[in-house]
């Protein structure tokens, strides 16, 4: 803080320093339970896993820049494209825009000093790092999974698929479920508990609303895919008949349980960016978000709507038309909320007075691509012209302009926006943009040819084309926008790493921002707030009488909570003021129960039953410890 | 200010009193609703798997396979639910800050759950005799629906062991939360054996 | 307040399973032997779940009514009560809009031809 503070004020900070101390050194981050830290760890992590999932696509494009390619084989291509999607939809986006920037901003948007449950927190990331390891030692040991990130059986059965290669993706998926379950649980009780008394729910920064309605996605989506993998290895390890048609089993039981999570998982994907996008708007146009509570009921609707739709992803496999069309209807109805939020956004760009720099640039970016996205997949909603293009590159484009475009390049955007707050540098502008231009046009190039080679018949993933079709040179043109997309990527990496050694430093609110987590110092100390703040709207940085009263609250003495580790706790609608909790500090427990879990799991892949079992004794144990220790003995 | 530091409770009437104060759930009840939200799911995607599969073949169960046993599933069941009254009351004691009536109550439900548990054990052994998930969809859902009740009630029981250990040490304001999580486990347990064993014996209806 | 926003949605989501539940008892293997009056049961459910939803929008505004006055930025419980009322006003024509088209679409179509 860089005003100077009376003695009696001091003192209560100093208080606070030492009551929230943390831990340095390896050991600190191993047992931390700040959220913060915890974000940190869920980036690099993250980034790691975009990085992998990027070196696939670029192999990928490489052996499909011309016709009758052997960059790579059939079978490391299965494999190659398989692991693309993978890693990208479990390793990288849901764990950088729940494990990182929800973890690192939600506690502080809301005026909280961390999330509900900070142990639970710690071992999500843990249980996070072991999914990633395991699903890649089967890569590694050349049993990467290779039926496709939706893997259907029969392909993925034991008779087509006998070794251990899609076991490492069905017991992967269930190991990653746990990291995300247990994410999903802790925002919404952060969220709903862990306000600070005042901001009601019409209170509440947009960036939550999209937050609550990915964390309910994700506690009901996930055990659609848990159910799907258990039937897949007991069918594959013990001989079960879920899937065996001869004995009254179903392959399309698969695809159903897939997509009953897997539709939902997509809006999972994009919730995140769209709180993004809401968070970033206002403070670069200089006006309040228009419609505050259509944008914020659009984001929950978007998840709601999303879990009627799945078997629009099934129009082809011989379902009957009068079971389809309910899907067709909420497929066409669920463009409606998106419409409304994008709405939303153009109307306070074009109202506000944009300051164009590189947070608002990317989200520019994100709109242009969000749209044309939009438009190919509600086309998809009509049942006649799904079939047609179903399993061609048309639905390549329109995925990768909603994964890429939509929802990544908010993400990117925002890692130019909270860097300053994170790390207490500037990142370079020039640098900033040019990244930016890099990868739009990068992307664009990528991607949008593959509309028109798709409507031209060219089949998605397969590892290689006839020539003379009239493919060639679109495939040649993505594969030299894969490139340049790249190039902007590491430009990105590159302006980043070098401004956190050498760029200006920066202060608390560089780009004048709205909500709370702008008010603290840059990066926020580990208690994120002297005193709970005073919260009388939905853009609290901007209420300046608030502000002061937090000021004077500190020299009073009031809401300073300094007398343990301690937090609110308020009602879920209008968040009255509650109790007063009291959080743990750094625990061991997380990480060991995170590695009793991976024992487990190891165990059951590699068939070891006894050994499986003396794991889950561990893990009880590890449960019980952690349990032990109530959080004011912590 | 009036408003509690509530880990401060670690006594039985200072637990209690901060637990009949609070105007909203403690956030480890909303924890607990909604792992319990998730696991309803999971036994919402097997009961639909049931039910998807019973379309999808013309003879359910498939011929050589016994239709499955009605009496006694139900009874079972009714006993089970009915260990949620002494669960009830345990709760009720617990808010009123009598530990040992809490110890107990649930004591007695950890009874007569164990003994559910290793009938049903028999049962389940029993029906592997007689038919087995290799041949059918049938068995495969049968054995899947039923053994993930078991794993449940096996899990509530740990939970019921765990708080009767910690309550030797009277009751904290955390402990509370956990009788109370522990209560709402079992009376979600209880709410799924009724689903469950009317999937189960569905066919004999 | 809360009929405003979850009469819709549930309704929706309970005619969206039902609805799906009968077209597949009324054309699969499994089933034949019980003769689902298909377009029946699809519209009274229609009808059930149109009705319920209209009951939603009729709560939120009447409740929006209610706290005339109030905006976004009111102190709760006006203000939340506001933002909550728009919700369900924006929310239940989006629902008995799917719950309408399903309705007739399913109706019109042939039963149980696969396409």
């Amino acid at each position: 803080m860089t005003i100077a503070l009376p003695p009696e004020a001091l003192r209560r900070v100093r208080r606070l320093e030492r009551v929230w101390e943390e831990r340095q050194g390896v050991l600190g981050w191993i047992t931390t339970t700040d959220h913060k830290r915890i974000g940190i760890l869920y980036l690099f992590t993250s980034l790691l896993f975009f990085g992998a999932g990027g070196v696939e696509a670029l192999l990928i494009r490489t052996q499909l820049i011309a016709p009758n390619q052997s960059t790579l084989s059939p079978a490391a291509f299965d494999t190659t494209m398989t692991m693309h999607g993978v890693t990208m939809i479990f390793l990288f986006v849901i764990p950088i825009s729940t494990g990182a920037f929800g973890n690192y901003l939600v506690p502080l948007m809301i005026g909280a000093r961390d999330m509900a449950f900070p142990r639970l927190n710690a071992f999500s990331y843990w249980v996070f790092l072991g999914s990633g390891l395991f699903i890649y030692t089967g890569v590694f040991t050349g049993h990467g999974p290779n039926a496709g990130w939706f893997d259907y059986v029969p392909l993925a059965s034991r008779t087509y698929n006998p070794g251990p290669a899609i076991d490492f993706y069905a017991l992967g998926l269930i190991f990653n479920a746990i990291s995300s379950t247990a994410a999903a649980i802790n925002f919404i009780v952060t969220i709903f508990k862990m306000r600070a008394p005042g901001m009601s729910l019409n209170r509440m920064p947009l960036f939550c609303y999209a937050f609550l309605a990915v964390s309910f996605a994700l506690v009901f989506a996930l055990p659609a895919l848990s159910v799907d993998c258990v039937f897949l290895e007991l069918d594959r390890r013990l001989g079960f008949s879920f899937f065996a048609p001869g004995r009254g089993g179903d392959v399309l039981l698969w695809q159903h349980l897939f997509w009953i999570f897997g539709h939902p998982e997509v809006y999972i994907i994009i919730l995140p960016a769209f709180g993004i996008a809401t968070s970033i708007i206002p403070t670069f146009t200089r006006r309040r978000m228009v419609a505050f509570p259509m944008v914020a009921l659009a984001e929950i609707l978007v998840a709601f709507i999303g879990f009627g739709v799945w078997a629009h992803h099934m129009f082809a496999v011989g379902l009957s038309t009068i079971t389809t069309v309910y899907f067709a209807a909420a497929s066409m109805i669920v463009v409606i909320p998106s419409a409304i939020q994008l709405f939303a956004w153009l109307t306070t760009l074009v109202t506000g007075r944009p300051i164009f720099k590189t947070p608002l640039l990317w989200i520019i970016g994100f709109i242009v691509f969000f749209i044309i996205g939009g438009l190919s997949g509600i086309m998809f909603a009509a049942i006649p012209f799904d079939q047609q293009l179903t399993d061609t590159y048309f639905v390549v484009a329109h995925f990768h302009f909603i994964i890429f475009g939509a929802a990544v390049f908010p993400l990117l955007g925002g890692l130019y926006y909270w860097f300053p707050k994170v790390t207490g540098r500037m990142y370079h502008e020039g640098m900033g943009k040019l990244s930016f231009w890099l990868t739009f046009v990068g992307s664009a190039l990528t991607f949008f040819p593959m509309h028109i080679v798709g409507l031209l018949g060219m089949p998605r993933r397969q590892y290689t084309y006839p020539a003379g079709v009239g493919w060639d040179s679109y495939n040649l043109f993505e594969t030299i926008g894969a490139y340049i997309l790249a190039a902007g990527l590491v430009l990105l990496v590159v302006n980043l790493v070098v401004s956190y050694f050498r760029g200006a430093v920066a202060e608390a609110d560089p780009f004048g921002g709205a909500t709370l987590e702008w008010s603290t110092s840059s990066p926020p100390p580990p208690y994120n707030y002297a005193v709970i703040p005073t919260v009388s709207s939905a853009y609290p940085m901007w209420d300046v009488e608030d502000r002061q009263e937090d000021v004077r609250k500190l020299n009073r003495g009031e809401m300073v909570l300094d007398e343990g580790h301690e937090t609110p706790a308020s009602t879920v609608l209008d968040a009255n003021f509650d109790e007063i909790l009291d959080m743990p500090s750094d625990s061991p427990w997380p990480i060991v129960t995170a590695l009793m879990i991976t024992g487990i799991f190891a165990m059951i892949l590699t068939g070891h039953l006894v050994a499986m079992c003396v794991f889950l004794a561990l893990f009880a144990a590890s449960l019980a410890g952690w349990h032990g220790v109530e959080p004011q003995e912590a | 200010m009036g408003v509690p530091r509530s880990m401060e409770a670690t006594y039985d009437s200072a637990a209690a009193r901060v637990d009949r104060g609070r105007l909203a759930m403690p956030n480890g009840w909303w924890g607990a609703a909604l792992f319990i939200a998730t696991e309803l799911t999971l036994f919402g995607c097997l009961i639909a798997t049931y039910f998807y599969l019973r379309f999808n073949n013309p003879h359910w169960p498939p011929p050589g396979v016994e239709h499955p046993k009605v009496a006694l599933p139900l009874i079972l069941t009714a006993i089970l639910v009915s260990t949620t009254v002494p669960i009830f009351f345990a709760v009720r004691a617990a808010r009123a800050g009598n530990a040992r009536l809490t110890w107990l109550l649930f004591f007695v439900a950890v009874l007569v759950q164990g003994g559910y548990f290793g009938i049903q054990v028999h049962e389940f052994l029993s029906d592997l005799d007689k038919m087995s998930p290799h041949d059918s969809a049938y068995a495969s859902i049968y054995f899947t629906l039923i053994g993930a009740h078991h794993a449940h009630v096996v899990v509530g029981i740990a939970i019921e062991l765990w708080v009767l250990w910690k309550l030797f040490g009277g009751l904290t304001n955390y402990r509370m939360i956990g009788v109370r999580v522990a209560a709402f486990y079992w009376y979600f347990v209880s709410f799924l054996a009724v689903a469950v064993v009317l999937t189960q014996i569905y066919p004999s209806l | 307040m809360w009929l405003g926003i979850v009469a819709a949605p549930a309704a929706w989501a309970c005619q969206h399973v039902f609805g799906f539940g009968v077209t597949k008892a009324g054309c699969s293997i499994g089933s034949r032997g019980w003769n689902v009056p298909i377009d029946s049961w699809t519209i009274i459910a229609g009808a059930v779940a149109a009705a319920l939803a209209i009951t939603g929008l009729v709560a939120s505004i009447l409740t929006f009514r209610a706290v005339s006055g109030a905006d976004n930025d009111t102190a709760p419980p006006e203000g939340r009560i506001y933002f909550m009322s728009i919700c369900g006003i924006v929310i239940s024509p989006l629902f008995l809009a799917i719950i309408v088209m399903s309705t007739i679409a399913t109706v019109v179509l042939t039963n149980c031809h696969q396409g």
